[in-house]
C-alpha cells in the first residue's frame, strides 16, 4: 500500500489553525482570565469614580464650612464686637480668664473650629498668618501647604486654595480660604496694642483659614459597599465561569470522543477489506477509503474531481449509470455488479452498493461499499464448471450401471430367479434415485446461481394437472393411492414454464402419494383466488410433525431421515419447488394436521386476455416488408413503429416474448427489433430460441436495448447473429441503416445482388438480363468483393471463381459472416465437384447455360427462398 | 426420396461398458446392425465402409469430441447427410439447445434406458423420414 492518506480528519497546517486549536483547548482558562481582568477593570473604575465623587463632595462640604466660618466671623465682628467694644466689654483672646470679656473674632473662629473638630473627628480648623498675634505660638505657617496657601491666597484672595494630602496614613482635604480684612476689623487691628502690624487696609489678606478634613470615614462606607458589589459580581462571575467550564468540559469531552470515534472509524475504514465511498449528490467522490482507492486506482488527489462511475468498464457504464440515475431520482438504495477499469488499465469485477444520505429533505449524496469480486466471479465460474463436470462424471458410470441393470431386469441376460430379480430391481431403483439426486443438485445449483432458465408462456392449467396426474399414476398405484382432480376453474391460464410447473406438480403429488396411507386418495384442486390461480394438493397421511414445519422448504430436509430413505426422496424437491414457484411470480405454503394429513398449496398470477391483447396484425398481403417490433415499453414500441413506418415498412408490435412467438409463427417477417428486457423472458434467451427455430433462424434481428454492454459481452458469439445493437435512446439513422442491410429485398421489394466477375461484358449481360428482379453491385477483383461484402448485405452473391488477384473461394468466409447468409451462385468456367458444390447454393457453368436458365436461377435465389441445400442445374 | 427403414447404426462411444450396453440394447433388443467405434477418428476412418443409416454420437470424448466429430463428418461426402443423434450426460437446457443448433437430429440423455433405446431411435427415424 502507498502512503497513508489522511481521510476522516484533516489536520490543516498554518499559524491561524494552531491558534484556533490552542484557544479551543484552553477555553476555560482563557475565560477565567478574561473574567478576572474584567473584574479588575470594574474595580479600578468604580474606585476612581468613587474617589472623584468623594473628593468633590468633601470639597463642596469643606467650602461650605469655610464660608460659614468666615460669615460667622464677619457677622460677629460687625454686629457684636463693633457694637459692644465701646460699652466696656473687653475683646480679648483670653476672654475666659477675664471678666466681662468676649473673644476676638479670630479666637472665636479658632474655638468654633475646635468645637467642630471635637464633634467631628475628621475635621480640623486652623488660622494662621504671616503676622500672628504674639500669644499664638504657632500662628505662623508650619508646613509647605500653609506657606503655599499664604502665598497663593495673598496673590488671589478670591480663589480658595486646596489639595488632597496623606496625613498619618489618611487621605485629607486641606482647604484654605483667605481671611480678608473687613472694614469692621481694621480699627481694632490697627490699634490693638499687641498687633504685629498696624497699617492694615480693607481687603488685605490678614491670614488663612484652613479646614482640614479627612475623607476616609465617608469613603470607607462607600468602599465597603463597593467591595460587596464587587464580591457579588465576582461571585456571580465565578459561578457562571464554573457553569461555563462544566458545559465546555462536557463539550470538549464530547468532541474528544467524537474525534476518537472518527479516528477509530477512519482506522477501521482504512483497514477494511471492503471499499467504502461517499459521494455528493452529483456523484462526485468525497471520500474513498484505502481499499476503494486500491480497487478504483483513483488517488486521494483525483477522487474529488472524479465521478464515482468514471472507471466503470465502457461496456457496463451505460447500464450502471442509468441504474444509478434511477436510484438517485427515487432516492433508493443502489446496487450493481460491473467490470471496472483501473487507471493502469487492469480490469476487475466490482460489486457496488450504496444508500442515499438525506438531510433536511435534500439528497446530499450516497454512501456505500465497493467490493472487489473478481475472485468471486472466478469462483462462481469454477463452481459452475465443477458442478457441470461432476454431474457428467457421475452420470457416465451411472449410465453403465443402470444400463446393465436395466438389461438384466429386462431379461436380456436370461430369465432371473425371483430373488435375483428383487435384488436387481433394488439396485436399479437406487440408481434411478441417484440420477434424481444429481438432477436435483443441478437444479439447486442453477437456482442459486440465478441461471435457471424459464420459458414463460400463457398456458391452460387444467390439462397440465391432468398430465402430471398421468405421469405419477403408476407410482401412486404402487403405493395404493389414487388421485382425484377437482377443478373449479377449468380454463384458468397462467404465464408459466410448463416443464417447470410440471416438475413442481410431480414433486408435490409424489410427496403426497408417498406420505399417504394405503388406500387413501390425494385430492388436487384448482381454484381462483382474486387474480391468482390456486393449486392445492391434499393427502390424508400422518401430517407434518410440528417441530419440522419451519424447516420444510430447506435443502436436504426430511422429517425423519430413516423415513426419508424408505421413501426414496432426495430432500431437495420442496426447496426446488419453492424456488420455481417464486420465480414464476407465485407463492407456496402448506397447512398440516398431525394424524389427519397435509395440504400443500401454491398460487400463480392468472393470465388474462387483456395482457395478451395486442394491436391487430398487419395483413401479410401488405406489399411492404414486415418488421416485428418486440418491445415491452409501449412508448418505445410506438416510437420504433413510427420510425419504421415512415421508412416504408409495415410494423407489427409485440410487448412480450409470448406474443412475439405467436406473430413469428405466422411468418412473413423480413426483420425484427428486439428489446433484451422482456417481461416474460430474457431477450438473449429469446434470441437463442429464434435462432434454434428453423423457421426464424435467418430472420434479421436488430437488438434495441438499454442494457447492451452486459449482454453483448456475455456471449460474444451472438454478435454474429445480430445485425446491429442499438442503444436507447434510439438513433433513427442507425436503425434504418441496419434494417436496410438486414432485409434481403429493399423496401421496393427488389433484391440486392453482388456480381463478382472480372469480365465487364459478362457483368453487363447478367445485369441487363436480371435488371427486373434485382439491383446489382459489381466487383471485378477479390479485394473489391471482400470490401463490398463487409459493408453491404446481399441476398445473392454471383461468384466467378477465377479472379485476377485470388480465388473466388476465398470470398466464402466473407459471405458466411453475413446474417442471414446470402445465397451463393457460382457462375464460373468449370464444373464443380461434389464437395465444392456442397459449399455453395447453386452452380452454373459459363457457356453451358442459357440466358433463360441464368435468369431463372437468379430469380429463384433472390426470392425469399431458404438455401436449404445445394442444387445444380 | 423413398422411405427407408432404419437398419445400420454406427455408434461412437469411448466408455467400453457403455459400448457393451449400447450393443446389447441395439443388437439384441432392437435387432439392428451395429458398429461401435471408441473414438471419432476411428469412426471417420473406418465408418464409411459400414454405410450407416444413423449415427449415435457421444458428446464428451477424449481426442475429438462429439461436436468436432460431427463437424468432420459433415465435411465428408459419406456422412454429410447421415442423421446424427447425440448421447450425452450434459443435458441442461442450454446445452441441448446448443446441440440442436449444431444440426443433430435428436439428443438422448444419459443415463438412458437400454430397454427402450431402440424404440426411441425408431421413433426419431420415423419422424425424420416424415420430414
Amino acid at each position: 500500500m502507498g502512503s497513508r492518506q489522511p481521510n476522516a480528519i484533516a489536520d490543516p497546517v498554518g499559524g491561524w489553525a494552531s491558534i484556533r486549536r490552542f484557544l479551543f483547548d484552553h477555553s476555560v482558562v482563557l475565560l477565567a482570565v478574561l473574567l478576572a481582568a474584567m473584574l479588575a477593570v470594574a474595580f479600578w473604575y468604580l474606585r476612581t469614580q468613587q474617589e472623584v465623587m468623594v473628593s468633590s463632595l468633601t470639597e463642596e462640604g469643606t467650602r461650605l464650612q469655610a464660608e460659614t466660618l468666615e460669615t460667622v466671623r464677619s457677622l460677629y465682628t460687625a454686629e457684636v464686637v463693633e457694637k459692644i467694644r465701646d460699652h466696656g466689654v473687653v475683646v480679648t483672646h483670653d476672654h475666659l480668664d477675664k471678666e466681662n470679656a468676649i473673644p476676638l473674632p479670630a479666637t472665636l473662629t479658632i474655638e468654633l473650629g475646635e468645637r467642630l473638630s471635637k464633634r467631628n473627628s475628621g475635621l480640623h480648623v486652623r488660622l494662621y498668618s504671616d503676622y500672628p498675634f504674639p500669644w499664638r505660638k504657632d500662628g505662623g505657617a508650619r508646613d509647605a501647604f500653609e506657606r503655599e496657601a499664604l502665598t497663593e491666597l495673598t496673590r488671589s484672595p478670591d480663589k480658595p486654595f486646596f489639595r488632597f494630602e496623606e496625613q498619618q496614613g489618611q487621605r485629607v482635604l486641606r482647604y484654605a480660604v483667605a481671611d480678608v480684612m473687613q472694614p469692621a476689623c481694621i480699627g481694632c487691628h490697627n490699634t490693638h496694642p499687641s498687633s504685629p502690624k498696624t497699617d492694615w487696609k480693607v481687603g488685605d489678606v490678614r491670614g488663612v483659614l484652613e479646614i482640614t478634613r479627612s475623607i476616609t470615614p465617608s469613603a470607607f462606607v462607600a468602599q465597603a459597599e463597593q467591595t460587596r458589589a464587587l464580591a457579588a459580581i465576582g461571585g456571580m462571575g465565578l459561578l457562571s465561569l464554573i457553569g461555563l467550564g462544566l458545559v465546555l468540559g462536557k463539550q470538549r469531552r464530547d468532541a474528544d470522543m467524537m474525534r476518537q470515534v472518527a479516528a477509530n472509524l477512519s482506522a477501521m475504514d482504512d483497514a477494511s477489506p471492503v471499499g467504502t465511498f461517499v459521494t455528493d449528490a452529483q456523484g462526485y467522490c468525497t471520500h474513498l477509503n484505502q481499499e476503494s482507492l486500491r480497487i478504483t486506482g483513483y488517488t486521494s488527489e483525483t477522487q474529488t474531481r472524479t465521478l464515482w462511475s468514471a472507471g466503470v468498464h465502457a461496456d457496463d457504464r451505460e447500464r450502471v449509470e442509468s441504474e444509478w440515475r434511477d436510484a438517485v431520482q427515487r432516492r433508493e438504495n443502489f446496487a450493481a455488479e460491473c467490470r471496472f477499469q483501473r487507471g493502469d488499465g487492469a480490469i476487475t469485477w466490482v460489486s457496488c452498493k450504496a444508500a442515499p444520505m438525506v438531510s433536511g429533505g435534500r439528497l446530499i449524496g450516497y454512501a456505500g461499499t465497493l467490493e472487489d469480486i473478481a475472485n468471486r466471479k472466478q469462483v462462481e465460474q469454477m463452481k459452475n464448471e465443477f458442478v457441470s463436470t461432476v454431474s457428467h462424471e457421475l452420470r457416465t458410470p451411472l449410465t453403465s450401471i443402470m444400463g446393465a441393470l436395466g438389461l438384466l431386469a429386462g431379461g436380456v441376460g436370461g430369465s432371473l430367479s425371483t430373488e435375483s430379480k428383487t435384488l436387481v430391481d433394488i439396485a436399479h431403483k437406487n440408481s434411478e434415485r441417484l440420477v434424481r439426486l444429481i438432477n436435483d443438485i443441478l437444479d439447486i445449483e442453477k437456482i442459486e446461481s440465478g441461471r435457471m432458465h424459464f420459458d414463460l408462456r400463457p398456458v391452460e392449467l387444467s390439462p397440465l394437472v391432468e398430465q402430471a396426474i398421468a405421469a405419477n399414476q403408476v407410482y401412486a398405484k404402487q403405493l395404493g393411492v389414487t388421485f382425484a382432480f377437482d377443478t373449479q376453474y377449468p380454463h384458468a391460464r397462467a404465464n408459466i414454464d410448463s416443464d417447470r410447473l410440471m416438475q413442481v406438480l410431480t414433486n408435490l403429488m409424489g410427496n403426497a402419494a408417498k406420505f399417504s396411507s394405503q388406500g387413501s386418495s390425494v385430492e388436487i384442486r384448482l381454484s381462483k383466488e382474486q387474480n391468482m390461480v390456486r393449486f392445492e394438493i391434499t393427502d390424508h397421511g400422518s401430517g407434518i410433525p410440528e417441530s419440522f414445519r419451519d424447516k420444510i422448504f430447506s435443502k436436504f430436509s426430511q422429517a425423519d431421515s430413516s423415513d426419508a430413505r424408505q421413501k426414496g426422496g432426495t430432500g431437495l424437491g420442496l426447496s426446488i419447488s419453492k424456488a420455481i414457484i417464486e420465480a414464476m411470480g407465485g407463492s407456496i405454503g402448506f397447512s398440516s394436521q398431525q394424524g389427519k394429513g397435509t395440504t400443500f398449496y401454491f398460487r400463480l398470477p392468472e393470465w388474462t386476455e387483456s395482457e395478451a391483447a395486442e394491436q391487430p396484425a398487419v395483413p401479410i398481403s401488405d406489399q411492404r416488408p414486415r418488421i416485428l417490433v418486440v418491445e415491452d415499453d409501449r412508448d418505445i414500441a410506438t416510437l420504433l413503429t413510427m420510425m419504421l413506418e415512415r421508412a416504408g415498412y409495415a410494423v407489427v408490435s409485440a410487448y412480450n416474448a409470448a406474443s412475439a412467438r405467436k406473430h413469428l409463427a405466422e411468418g412473413g417477417f423480413a426483420a425484427m427489433t428486439l428489446d433484451l428486457k422482456l417481461p416474460d423472458l430474457d431477450g438473449r434467451a429469446f434470441l437463442q430460441e429464434i435462432r434454434a427455430n428453423p423457421m426464424t433462424r435467418d430472420l434479421a434481428v436488430v437488438v434495441v436495448s438499454g442494457q447492451l454492454g452486459q449482454s453483448r459481452q456475455a456471449d460474444g458469439s451472438e454478435t454474429n447473429l445480430v445485425l446491429d445493437w442499438i442503444a436507447k435512446p434510439i438513433d433513427e439513422n442507425r436503425l434504418l441503416d441496419a434494417m436496410k442491410r438486414g432485409i434481403h429485398t429493399e423496401a421496393n421489394g427488389r433484391a440486392r445482388v453482388l456480381h463478382v466477375e472480372d469480365d465487364a461484358d459478362l457483368r453487363h449481360v447478367v445485369s441487363s438480363l436480371c435488371r427486373d428482379v434485382a439491383d446489382f453491385d459489381f466487383a471485378s477483383t477479390f479485394e473489391e468483393a471482400a470490401g463490398l461484402l463487409s459493408a453491404q448485405r446481399y441476398g445473392l452473391v454471383i461468384l466467378d471463381l477465377e479472379l485476377p488477384d485470388r480465388s473466388g473461394w476465398d470470398l466464402l468466409p466473407f459471405v458466411d459472416r453475413q446474417t442471414p447468409r446470402p445465397a451463393v451462385l457460382v457462375f464460373s468456367g468449370t464444373e464443380l465437384s461434389g464437395e465444392d458444390l456442397s459449399r455453395v447454393t447453386a452452380a452454373l457453368v459459363k457457356s453451358h447455360v442459357s440466358n433463360l436458365e441464368l435468369f431463372e436461377a437468379v430469380r429463384a435465389l433472390t426470392g425469399r427462398v431458404k438455401p436449404d441445400g445445394p442444387e445444380t442445374t | 426420396m423413398t422411405k427407408k427403414s432404419l437398419q445400420r447404426i454406427l455408434c461412437v462411444e469411448d466408455e467400453v461398458d457403455i459400448q457393451s450396453i449400447v450393443r446389447i440394447a441395439l443388437e439384441t433388443i432392437g435387432g439392428f446392425d451395429v458398429m461401435i467405434f471408441g473414438s471419432g477418428h476411428d469412426a471417420l476412418r473406418a465408418g464409411p465402409a459400414f454405410r450407416p443409416d444413423l449415427i449415435l454420437l457421444d458428446v464428451m470424448m477424449p481426442g475429438i469430441d462429439g461436436p468436432a466429430t460431427l463437424a468432420a463428418m459433415r465435411a465428408t461426402a459419406d456422412f454429410k447427410d447421415t442423421p446424427v443423434v447425440f448421447m450425452t450426460a450434459k443435458v441442461q437446457a442450454h446445452e441441448i439447445d446448443l446441440y440442436r443448433k449444431m444440426g443433430v437430429m435428436e439428443v438422448i440423455a444419459k443415463p438412458f434406458d437400454p430397454m427402450t433405446l431402440s424404440e426411441t431411435l425408431r421413433k426419431f427415424w420415423a419422424a425424420h423420414e416424415e420430414a
